[in-house]
């Protein structure tokens, strides 16, 4: 036993004390280490991936005056293994409008990290061009906000702040309480869990569709927060075309009974309703690309295109923003 | 309540702060209900099981020392081996068994309708079902007078920072801190925190970082063989480091409260035989079996071919202890029968491994390197789903034909969670001397806070803060 410690007649309550000084001065030394943090390489092993995310959407944000910066899902970047043309979503915006197009984007991104990446906009002084959101209307469904591989919320905690060592010990203390608590929010949707856990790949179509855009928006974490990033592109007087992204809505129609695709399209209907609210140019794209133009090499239930099914959404994209006279001023001057 | 969670960061102190301004008495009601709400924490329901076990042990130690006759001892002693044997196989084990026996019917062409009861486990059932069990059956023996305080019975069952995942205590080593009063001793309780912060080290740090390699490998066992060895070494050290880190948490944390645990850990992979091995990993259980399992089925008593079929026997029973499928018996019996192959040694686990040098010699550095990867081949067995998938994965490394090139070991190091595997094996190996590498660190209170500092801001920076309960959590 360690006898360099206290004295042994110490009270219990001055232990405590330490304690709370020792946690005091811990935060103090993890304020202290930013900029240490900061100063390592990007893609040294210290750094956790999605910390690694910040730091290449920050600097993004620091490049993207006169640019269009593209934020959403995995959709932006996605490319099919093995396909011959490997143009993103985003590649092609920029080259069919000859245009610099700079993401923010990771897989399932929503709403919640769109209002996050503003908010950095915010905090870095960033004023792009023109901000393109991609709206995915799976990214409403708790199926998706109760899968853990989906929960952004170091990076969000981390972009709308710019603390990364704060943001790691909010993460920490954060992430475990989330299922182990009685009062959390995932207990209070315990049912949903339940449905998410038992719907897999191998599930009917129908199901997976159901668990992919049915339930109930009010549910939503990320529709509120749709609303907010909406509000927040106003006050910025953000130049701003948003869409929804493309869902295999051939397939739907043939699989799904009338009242689930009736579910489904009243969901679009409040997004849609949302986005023509807030002023801002948008586009449904949601059935823009046919059956044969998505990607099923992950899963039935994909918003995952191929180059086809990329380009028609890039035409649309580009279509709207020379109607709109988006990202002509730069291109005049330059 | 997880350790490593808000709620147990805001728990701890409130509860430690009300204990000590209380006496005696009122110090272990605290305890029942805090240890309650800790538990309850998951899921309130399982509190029933918690009290209908300690009710039960309780009830059946008074009377199985108040009965005059064997026959009537014997029967309340089986009262209390069936309830809690009962519990423990209903909730872990029915499905099982439902599910083999279906199986098996399968085998003779007959297809049965049966349909699992899907029973959730209960956290920690298989550790607290233990250590009341050992209550009562001390009392049987004789070796136990029964305690008339059902506070501190119901204390010493549910006592919330060894509840779930152990050591397993005794009756009479922890039964008596709870009857005993309790005087604060500083220098056990700072100790107590320095070891809770080197356990939140293990699994933060290492077990949950080296964890992601391991469950990226193991979930497809058809991988390159080198790719499969590295997820088994990951694997190995994120079984070490999530259950250590537990057992050093516990420990450090009954410490707050002035009670003293059992060590559970005394640096495993450094053992120079199985032996070795199982008197440094998981003590608590190992002497569990020992007592309880190998020493009444004869022991060395009766002969050495009895012996070894003893010991292959009570692993057997140790791997299904650990879970409710068929790969938990065969880790078990692998275990044992290296374990009866070897020749019997004294008890070292009190002393350092590999004495106090700075470097083992030959001999010993060549007996740690065969019996860890002895230890890592039976771990293929613990992780993986089933036996196919373990002998998929046994092929693959067994297929392995070139060796990798010192750069490419070398190279190894620049991933996060080899670099934290040897961070973590150069600390235990320096410090190995000591309950735990933070311990007596320097006499100097500028070096030790800044220790504490640098391990904690680890933990927070380096850590991987996911959903990744402890291991051991479900046996």
């Amino acid at each position: 036993m360690d006898r360099m410690g206290p004295a042994r007649n110490m009270s219990p309550y001055r232990l405590l004390g330490s304690g709370i000084v020792f946690g005091l001065l811990f935060v103090v030394v993890l304020v202290g280490l930013e900029p240490v943090m900061r100063s390592l390489e990007p893609d040294s092993f210290l750094l956790r991936d999605d910390i690694k995310d910040v730091l290449r959407h920050e600097q993004t944000l620091i490049e993207a005056k006169g640019k269009i910066i593209y934020i959403g899902d995995s959709t932006v970047r996605f490319h099919s293994r093995g396909e011959a043309d490997t143009r993103s979503q985003a590649a092609l915006l920029e080259e069919f409008f000859t245009y610099p197009v700079l993401t923010a984007s990771h897989g399932a991104y929503g709403a919640r990290e769109a209002e996050a990446v503003i908010q950095a906009c915010d905090r870095l002084d960033c004023r792009p061009e023109v901000v393109v959101i991609g709206v995915n209307l799976g990214s409403f469904s708790r199926a998706w906000e109760l899968v853990p591989y989906y929960d952004h919320s170091l990076r969000r905690f981390c972009l709308r702040t710019g603390w990364i060592t704060l943001s790691h010990l909010w993460s920490h203390l954060h992430a475990p309480s989330q299922l182990s608590n009685p009062f959390s929010w995932a207990e209070r949707h315990a049912d949903s869990l339940r449905r998410v856990e038992q719907v897999t790949r191998d599930s009917p179509p129908d199901r997976q569709y159901m668990n992919r855009y049915g339930g109930n928006l009010d549910d939503s974490l990320s529709f509120p927060a749709l609303e907010r990033v909406l509000k927040k592109l106003a006050e910025r007087n953000q130049r701003t075309l948003l869409y929804l992204t493309p869902i295999n809505f051939e397939d739907i129609r043939r699989t799904c009974p009338p009242e689930q695709i009736r579910r489904l399209e009243d969901r679009r209907r409040r997004i849609l309703a949302v986005l023509e609210s807030s002023g801002h140019s948008y586009l449904d794209l949601s059935e823009a690309v046919p059956n044969d133009g998505f990607d099923y090499g992950g899963s039935t239930v994909t918003e995952h295109l191929i180059s086809y099914g990329r380009k028609l959404v890039a035409f649309s994209l580009v279509a709207k923003l020379r109607e709109t006279r988006m990202g002509q001023a730069t291109e005049e001057s330059r | 309540m997880q350790f490593n969670s808000l709620a147990f960061l805001i728990f701890l102190p409130v509860v430690y702060s009300v204990y000590w301004a209380l006496p005696h008495r009122k110090q272990n009601q605290l305890l029942v209900g805090a240890s309650y709400v800790f538990y309850g924490w998951w899921d309130w329901r399982f509190l029933g099981l918690i009290l209908i076990s300690s009710l039960v042990d309780f009830v059946s130690g008074r009377r199985i020392a108040a009965s005059q006759t064997r026959r009537e001892r014997r029967a309340w002693l089986a009262v209390s081996l069936i309830v809690n044997l009962g519990l423990l196989g209903t909730f872990k084990y029915l499905d099982f068994f439902i599910l083999s026996a279906a199986q098996a019917l399968a085998a003779f062409g007959l297809t049965p309708h049966i349909e699992t009861l899907n029973i959730l486990l209960p956290i920690g059932i298989s550790f607290y079902t233990f250590q009341t069990l050992s209550y009562t059956i001390d009392i049987y023996r004789g070796q136990l007078d029964p305690t008339r305080d059902a506070t501190a019975f119901f204390a010493f069952v549910a006592f919330f920072p060894q509840l779930v995942a152990g050591p397993i205590e005794r009756a009479s080593r922890l039964l008596i801190q709870f009857i005993r009063p309790r005087k604060f001793d500083a220098s056990l309780a700072a100790d107590g925190c320095r070891q809770m912060l080197y356990g939140l080290a293990l699994k933060v740090l290492l077990a949950d970082n080296v964890g992601l390699v391991a469950d990226e490998v193991f979930a497809d066992p058809n991988l390159d063989g080198w790719l499969c060895l590295r997820g088994v070494y990951c694997f190995a050290f994120q079984i070490y480091g999530d259950f250590a880190g537990y057992s050093h948490i516990a420990i450090g944390c009954a410490s707050l409260f002035g009670f003293r645990l059992s060590r559970n850990f005394a640096y495993p992979y450094f053992s120079t035989s199985m032996t070795e091995f199982w008197r440094r990993w998981h003590i608590s259980l190992s002497t569990w079996f020992r007592d309880y399992v190998y020493i009444p089925l004869g022991g060395n008593r009766k002969g050495e071919i009895r012996r070894r079929v003893n010991i292959v026997v009570t692993f057997a029973l140790s791997g299904l202890w650990h879970g409710a499928a068929v790969t938990f018996p065969v880790w078990g019996i692998l275990h044992g029968v290296w374990v009866s192959l070897e020749a019997r040694r004294p008890d070292s686990s009190d002393q350092p491994p590999c004495g106090s040098g700075l470097f083992p010699n030959c001999n010993q550095a060549l007996r740690i390197v065969a019996t860890f990867h002895l230890v890592c081949l039976a771990w293929i067995f613990f992780r993986a789903p089933d036996l196919s998938s373990a002998s998929a994965m046994i092929g693959s490394i067994a297929g392995i034909v070139t060796a990798p090139s010192l750069q490419e070991c070398l190279n190894l190091f620049s991933h996060k969670a080899f670099f934290l595997i040897a961070v973590f094996t150069l600390a235990e190996w320096l410090r190995r001397d000591r309950l735990h590498p933070l311990e007596s660190i320097s006499r100097y209170r500028l070096v030790r806070w800044l220790t504490y500092a640098t391990v904690a801001a680890a933990i927070v920076l380096v850590g991987e803060p996911r959903e990744a309960p402890f291991i051991y959590f479900q046996f």
